[in-house]
């Protein structure tokens, strides 16, 4: 086989598997693990896909942890050239619980038989339900903030939202990310339905709009706190301040613009070298 | 002490601070080396780089140190010592009531010295206690919901022994209740940082102060919403107010989050020294100013009356601190150190 056409293949796949990882997120921060740098190591051999990952401290918490351990096999197990994914979680307590948990396709309950009492719906539920909230509060943010006023927004429906044009890029982002959301919730997403009701999809009335705003800034402050202090803990932790002068783009990750890749000691290991 | 530029003295009380033996000769196991690794790491984090230690330093300071720091070179009047014992972790322990004690007992007019208490240990805790009390007169207890004991990963302030140890508490005039959530709790399928136990708890101890150490973080707007409801629930300050050098624009949101939920009167200035020195601290906090945008948006300001509540009077009123008659007794017994500044 010509190598050139090999090396090409790989890191197509590289960066296929790097697009499934940037949809995993850390649950207590909405954001995604590839651009946290959550991601350590990546190693593709033939079908099967190793993925390494990390987190701010040894101790975050388990659960939180065994949820992207989980959504990280799971996402990379959608391409379809995938056989077998090797989650592992590094530099953590219960390292070797979650490892041994993800190599035997073990349910959380399964993985810590003796601590979990019930499986991690409900945990998930009440992250994603913030998460809502304050994808929800930064597009309002933007909006207001572009002139439009309260019962515009309430009025606005699925499709005028869609259509808005001029937003920009950050606005654009903002906006796919909060109708994502509102999908994966199950929220009416037709496009005649309200764009902007509560995580319940309940309408927000004009004279309770300000309170209704004010719930939701309190979510996105704590979730935007909790990404500042963990990316400086990662940070000082794998000491990748001094890494991040390496040039950008020295690894092709194709994370589809996001801007994480950098730091990361990607290893791309051609099917054929073993 | 800190003095505005136009001479106003602000009384600090530094409201959550440790003298630790975290040395690699204390360590019981590896999670004594990962503990204070983390601590370093926060340390690291968010201190500005001429403040960052070296890492023996980190692990173990003595108490001349901590002194010169706090009260010498940091502002701070009066520091409350917020034990966390750890001794599953630490052969001697982390940061103990009895460690502690060695410096209250060499500046008495600047420390005050709480306790702890860990409900696991059911009936003969409730006596040492008692204890505590008797020997140390403590007015307020540091619990460390997640502290590792055995085969337990932590409890809540809803278990059955910590309404216990409440009560003895409201018995023996120890009100205040210091609440520190980590990352560990079983079942491990519900959120360890959750703060609604401290809501239950408030709800049945009205005559007792819960003071949320870190303002609930990462769950302030659970926090936020507890305090709203209990008005004996307080916040703690510390690891929030040290995002107010790198982060400046962040600590604006968060701190004004709070002034709106809370108001001035529940929040309390803390270093979490040695993860923290004051001095930067409150020198940062003292020339803050909250961006308009940010007060439109809230409604509220970070004043000079609102500065001094929370750097001084609000701990005073939790610990019966009268500030005029503190200040005149510490000028009287003035560390030697102090001399020379």
């Amino acid at each position: 086989m010509d190598p050139t056409a090999h090396s090409s293949v790989q890191v197509t796949r590289t960066a296929e598997v790097w697009q499934q990882l940037a949809r995993v997120t850390d649950p207590e921060m909405d954001e995604s693990i590839t651009d946290l740098g959550f991601v350590a190591t990546l190693d593709i051999h033939a079908n099967g896909v190793t993925v390494e990952f990390r987190l701010p401290t040894y101790w975050c918490a388990a659960n939180f942890a065994f949820m992207m351990a989980e959504d990280i096999r799971d996402q990379v197990l959608n391409l379809a050239w995938v056989d077998s994914v090797n989650v592992r979680l590094v530099d953590h307590y219960s390292s070797a619980a979650i490892n041994e948990g993800m190599a035997n396709a073990a349910s959380f309950m399964e993985t810590f038989p003796s601590e979990a009492t019930d499986d991690l719906s409900e945990l998930r539920c009440v992250f994603r339900r913030k998460a809502f909230m304050t994808r929800q509060e930064k597009l309002l943010g933007h909006l207001r903030r572009s002139g439009w006023n309260t019962e515009d927004l309430l009025d606005l429906t699925v499709q005028r939202l869609g259509d808005a044009v001029n937003l920009g890029n950050d606005g654009e982002q903002l906006r796919r990310r909060y109708l994502d959301i509102r999908a994966e919730l199950g929220l009416p997403c037709e496009a005649g339905e309200c764009a902007i009701t509560t995580v319940d999809g309940q309408p927000v009335s004009l004279e309770g709009f300000d309170s209704y705003l004010r719930e939701l800034r309190k979510c996105r402050v704590t979730m935007e706190g909790n990404g500042v202090f963990c990316r400086g803990l990662l940070a000082v932790r794998y000491d990748l301040a001094a890494k991040g002068s390496q040039p950008a783009g020295e690894h092709e990750t194709g994370s589809g613009g996001l801007s994480a890749g950098r730091h990361l000691p990607l290893k791309l290991v051609p099917a054929d070298s073993r | 002490m800190y003095v505005t530029p136009n001479g106003e003295e602000i009384f600090a009380i530094d409201g959550h601070t440790h003298l630790w033996d975290a040395s690699p000769a204390n360590h019981k196991n590896r999670h004594g080396k990962e503990f204070i690794d983390c601590f370093y790491d926060y340390h690291r984090n968010l201190s500005p780089a001429d403040y960052v230690w070296p890492k023996e330093k980190f692990e173990r300071y003595p108490l001349e140190t901590m002194v010169q720091d706090l009260f010498v070179d940091g502002y701070d009047d009066m520091a409350i010592f917020q034990p966390t014992y750890l001794t599953d972790f630490y052969e001697t322990g982390f940061n103990t009531t009895e460690q502690n004690a060695v410096a209250k007992r060499a500046y008495p007019d600047r420390f005050i010295l709480n306790g702890a208490f860990d409900p696991r240990e059911e009936e003969r805790g409730l006596d040492y206690l008692q204890g505590l009390v008797e020997e140390f007169k403590i007015r307020g207890v540091k619990l460390y919901t997640a502290e590792w004991r055995g085969d337990s990963k932590g409890y809540k302030l809803t278990d059955k022994w910590a309404g216990r140890y409440l009560e003895k508490c409201h018995q023996l005039g120890v009100k205040n209740i210091h609440v520190h959530k980590g990352p560990t709790i079983l079942p491990l399928n519900k959120d360890a940082f959750d703060v609604a136990d401290i809501d239950d708890a408030a709800t049945s101890f009205p005559e007792l102060k819960f003071i949320v150490e870190h303002v609930g973080l990462p769950r302030l707007d659970d926090f936020c919403w507890i305090a709203t409801q209990e008005p004996n629930v307080y916040g703690g300050l510390a690891v929030a107010m040290p995002f107010i050098h790198s982060r400046p624009g962040y600590f604006a949101h968060i701190i004004s989050e709070l002034l709106f939920w809370l108001g001035a009167d529940r929040l309390l200035f803390a270093s979490d020294y040695a993860i923290w020195h004051p001095k930067w601290i409150i020198e940062k906090f003292m020339a803050f100013e909250l961006p308009q945008e940010v007060q439109k948006e809230t409604g509220v300001n970070l004043t000079l009356d609102v500065k001094r509540k929370i750097l001084g009077e609000n701990a005073a009123k939790l610990y019966d601190i009268d500030i005029p008659a503190q200040k005149a007794r510490l000028k009287r017994q003035r560390i030697p150190a102090m001399e020379s500044v």
